[in-house]
């Protein structure tokens, strides 16, 4: 074999403490160990959101039980509802796999921005802690994942503060990973390596990113409408003063349908480069996949209406969404025609991540069978929001998805961890999974049919075969858990033992193959040949005889270390925190303002807690821009003309494009439906054009300041910030004086109109903030001497963000001032 | 046992590949292009299947565009839900669902004849299921949702709450009774 590997390495560092192990996982910027964080909370994850299914079902097995009743069983419904999605589905295979292997695919180092990474993967642990931190104060939400309006704002709910602003950190973390991966793949391949050269993991990781940053604003834009209605009582769907709780399903399923996709494709990744590696053939039809993948992308943004067929839209609504719906079926059905066909012809073998594989094709094919089923309008009506729906969700999510989150563990274990899974146990695991999930769930399909509704706690004997079926399910739900307890057990035992995975145990042929197992800090001790005719590049440069070029490890510098990304995120926890169960003034939309000390302990403390948490999060922030990326001076590579912050901004901004024209959109159906009618008194125009004066001039001032640190003018550089962050303020005084002369002028909470206002044009003063924070960011780093010819710190991308900002500004003039 | 004589496997070449994944991506696009004009030339020619009727025509005191004030019920119909008859012979029913039961608790509707009925949410979203049927429409708060539907046959339909409305959820179960024509008069 001519392709040589990097020699294993036999370091074997001595075992530290935990503490070590932990402030480690704190400061580090390697994205294998981000990765092995995330794979670590989603699989923590599982376990508690199994556990909880455990208890609902055993609360069903048997008419009229008692475990769970009421409102505990709808937290714990909740619960594991919210914790599988967005802390086991979404994250293990997105953060997990992608965090670990994307970088290694591609040949590099590490992913375009390492800091910001272990920024978002805090962010994500933090916002599954936050959820939590509801157990003492009220309860865990209980209004169901979908948190429908108006249940959510009922007085009688718990914790739904609370899990909106969880959902919104967690968001935050999601687009910052998302926007980083598709950076790292635009900037940073290996040389040689183009787009359609790349192995379809990363194309499949490329195409969650950006799912994720087109549709995620519309979760977003759903809890923060539903948390400001609850803090506030700026409501845009509140019947009461002429707004639509339909638009609230709208927003939400906007992302939440998408985000089925979110849940798929990195395991559709993972199935490709199992099938591939294991059938020794290369995939079939490698174009064709990455096409279905786009494909999927584009019309999975629009399907989301077949979940609120039953609202009563309009028949074209309804019918141009069931089309939809049905050619969404075509690229995902070529996909696992395409997996059919890679492993036809193959030598299989046949070890426990093909088993996992060839699991998932065939329960996919099945759920995703029923799932074009229920995108027949007719048939819809008569199964939504019956248990059929639940077992179809189940059968793509559950017994579909997770099963490659288990074929990626199984088939990359040795390279994470340089051990070896048992074979037998994952025999028993991957049996007790499939038989269990089977007698689980296909009982409900029937007990939908025989028109038992979701989301009861308990239901009557002697409706025909239902206490039967659930009996069946429950059962099926013990075999899951003691699969699970299998899983647990060669997971742990995985980790111990002697490290005897090769480099390359399985014989794939993609680059991950190449590093050792683990592979080291630096990932490669070897640079690779320029040439990549196929996506298996080790195929081809065994035939060609073409080898690895060695480096010297020493030669390699790496990200230092640094605790502020993770103090960062850690702020925002507490921020979250006081947000959640607090508020700036002791202010409730029913009782009005009123004086401090009337209010509860619990909300004094988290008020205090956001106090805190304000000066906390700036010196945390500061202190990361002020901590140089690297130790030494590197130079940078990247593949495009621009850097990876700018590269980077560019990619999240989608997002705050989506986030605005979300609420934009609601608002302007409102107003055109004449339902948001501006009030006599409104704010006036001069004021806005002043601003807009203001703001169109802090752009091309911070343009020239950019331009003046690119010709090494530093002063004039300096100054430029200046006047921008200046600009920038005397805005934010005008905003405000509007603010508070409308707030007082009229009542918010009475008028569609006035909500909508400040609702969106508050939204744009954060970003204002935000952007003015991001500008000051590299006035500091000029000022504490950290910019230079070389180093640009955060300004391309501080600068980017400043026009975004300002771009969304004159369409809200247009929208809120002019029309 | 003799072993079956092996014909020589084909090769599975790489540009014989390359067909077939060519053929392949020509059939798949054939099918999503093939989907697409089925479904159009379906729905113009009026061959799809639907809930017929958008609120029959009716007009409804206090609401507009299908859309009324929930805070304010008693200005409109559904003050009083239950089944009325026009002047001109149709069938209207007025419906309102509230955490956690439906009003009226037991419609009463003839067998055989179209009857329009209309339901709004007094507080949060509800479901009306009726089993054995496929008639499952979403009670919003503000807003009437309207349809016009015939039941053939006399019985005593559930009538259940679908969309997750708090902890009484599963108690939301109200019946419609179908009744023979002819004895509608004795039971009002």
């Amino acid at each position: 074999m001519t392709v040589q590997h990097a020699p294993q390495t036999t370091t074997t560092s001595a075992r530290r403490g935990a503490w070590e192990v932990i402030k480690d996982y704190m400061m580090t910027t390697d994205h294998k160990k981000i990765g092995l964080l995330y794979i670590f909370v989603s699989l923590l994850a599982f376990a508690i959101g199994g556990l909880m299914a455990v208890g609902i079902r055993l609360q069903l097995a048997l008419p009229d039980q008692t475990l769970l009743v009421g409102n505990t069983y709808n937290e714990v419904l909740t619960g594991h509802a919210a914790i599988m999605i967005f802390f086991f589905l979404i994250p293990i295979g997105l953060f997990g796999f992608g965090n670990y292997f994307l970088p290694l695919q591609l040949g590099v180092r590490d992913v375009a921005l390492p800091r910001l990474n272990n920024f978002a993967v805090w962010l994500f642990i933090f916002s599954l802690i936050l959820i939590l931190t509801g157990l003492w104060n009220g309860g865990l939400p209980g209004v169901g994942w979908t948190f429908y309006y108006p249940l959510s704002v009922d007085g009688n709910q718990t914790g739904v503060s609370v899990f909106m602003v969880a959902l919104i950190l967690n968001g935050l973390g999601s687009l910052l990973g998302s926007a980083n991966f598709a950076a790292t793949i635009v900037n940073l391949r290996a040389p040689g390596m183009s787009l359609w050269k790349m192995p379809i993991f990363v194309w499949s990781i490329f195409a969650t990113s950006i799912l994720q940053l087109v549709s995620l604003s519309g979760l977003t834009a759903a809890s923060l409408a539903t948390y400001l209605e609850l803090k506030l009582g700026l409501s845009m769907f509140n019947p009461g003063i002429g707004g639509t709780p339909i638009l609230f399903t709208q927003f939400f399923w906007f992302y939440s349908h998408p985000a089925v996709y979110v849940m798929l494709l990195p395991y559709l990744g993972i199935a490709a480069e199992v099938a591939s590696t294991m059938a020794r053939k290369p995939l079939f039809g490698y174009r064709v996949m990455v096409y279905s993948l786009l494909g999927i992308v584009l019309v999975s943004l629009l399907v989301w209406v077949h979940h609120i067929f039953a609202v009563g839209l309009p028949e074209g609504w309804q019918i141009a969404f069931a089309i939809a719906t049905l050619i969404v079926a075509v690229p995902t059905g070529v996909k696992i025609f395409n997996l059919i066909g890679t492993l036809w012809g193959g030598r299989i073998i046949m070890k426990t991540p093909t088993y996992w594989l060839v699991g998932f094709i065939f329960n996919f094919l099945i759920g995703g069978i029923t799932g074009v089923s229920l995108g027949m309008i007719p048939f819809d009506y008569q199964v939504t929001n019956s248990y059929y729906i639940v077992a179809h969700f189940h059968n793509v999510m559950m017994f579909g998805t997770a099963f490659l989150a288990m074929g990626g563990l199984y088939y990359w274990w040795p390279k994470m961890t340089g051990r070896f899974l048992s074979e037998r146990l994952g025999m028993w695991h991957f049996w007790l999974f499939m038989v269990g999930s089977w007698m689980t769930f296909l009982p409900q399909y029937i007990l939908g049919l025989l028109g038992m509704p979701r989301r009861y706690y308990t239901y009557p004997a002697g409706n025909f075969a239902w206490t039967e079926l659930n009996f069946i399910s429950t059962m099926g739900a013990l075999i899951l858990l003691a699969g699970g307890i299998v899983m647990v057990i060669n997971f742990y035992q995985g980790l111990r033992g002697p490290k005897t995975a090769s480099n390359n145990p399985w014989g794939g042929y993609t680059l991950e193959w190449t590093a050792s197992s683990p592979p080291a800090a630096y990932n490669f001790a070897h640079e690779f040949p320029r040439t990549f005719p196929t996506e298996r590049p080790l195929y081809d440069w065994e035939k060609s005889g073409q080898t690895l070029t060695p480096v010297d490890p020493k030669s390699i510098h790496l990200p230092q270390d640094t605790i502020w990304p993770f103090m960062t995120a850690l702020s925002l926890l507490f921020m979250g925190y006081g947000l959640s169960f607090g508020w700036f003034t002791n202010y409730t939309p029913a009782g009005g303002l009123r004086a401090f000390s009337e209010a509860g302990l619990s909300f004094q403390i988290a008020t205090v807690i956001l106090y805190l948490s304000i000066p906390f999060f700036f010196y945390s922030l500061f202190k990361w821009a002020g901590t140089r990326e690297y130790a030494v001076p590197v130079e940078h590579h990247h593949l495009t003309k621009y850097d990876n912050g700018f590269m980077g901004m560019a990619w999240f901004i989608i997002s705050e494009v989506g986030l605005f024209g979300v609420l934009i959109a609601g608002y302007v159906y409102l107003r055109l439906i004449g339902a948001a009618e501006p009030p006599a008194l409104r704010p006036n125009i001069w004021l806005a054009a002043l601003n807009t004066l203001i703001l169109v001039t802090s752009s091309f001032v911070i343009h020239k300041a950019e331009q003046d640190h690119h010709k090494g003018r530093y002063t004039w550089f300096r100054l430029g910030l200046l006047i921008t962050l200046i600009l920038g303020a005397v805005f934010m005084v005008f905003q405000v004086y509007e603010f508070v002369l409308f707030g007082v002028e009229s009542d918010w909470k009475q008028n569609l109109w006035q909500a909508c206002f400040f609702i969106i044009v508050g939204l744009h003063g954060l970003h204002i903030l935000i952007g003015g924070t991001g500008i000051a960011l590299p006035y500091y780093q000029a000022l504490t001497g950290k910019m230079d010819k070389y180093n640009h710190g955060s300004l391309t991308a501080a600068s980017l963000y400043w026009h975004l900002v300002d771009v969304v500004w004159l369409l809200i003039v247009a929208i809120f001032y002019a029309w | 046992m003799a072993p079956r004589p092996s014909a020589p496997a084909p090769r599975l070449e790489h540009h014989s590949l390359e067909r077939y994944e060519a053929i392949w991506f020509g059939i798949a696009t054939l099918m999503a292009v093939l989907l697409f004009v089925a479904a159009i030339a379906s729905f113009i020619s009026g061959t799809y299947t639907a809930i017929e009727g958008t609120g029959g025509g009716h007009h409804i005191t206090g609401v507009e565009s299908g859309r009324l004030d929930p805070r304010n019920l008693a200005a409109t119909p559904f003050a009083e839900p239950g089944l009325r008859e026009n002047p001109d012979g149709t069938l209207e029913a007025f419906v309102v669902a509230r955490a956690f039961a439906f009003q009226p608790a037991t419609l009463r509707v003839p067998a055989g004849r179209p009857v329009t009925i209309h339901l709004t949410s007094a507080d949060v979203m509800h479901g009306y299921q009726v089993t054995g049927t496929n008639i499952n429409a979403t009670a919003i708060p503000g807003q009437v949702t309207s349809f016009t539907t015939t039941f053939r046959r006399p019985g005593t339909l559930s009538l259940v709450c679908n969309e997750y409305c708090g902890t009484g959820h599963h108690n939301m179960v109200n019946t419609i009774v179908v009744e023979a024509p002819g004895t509608q008069n004795q039971t009002e």
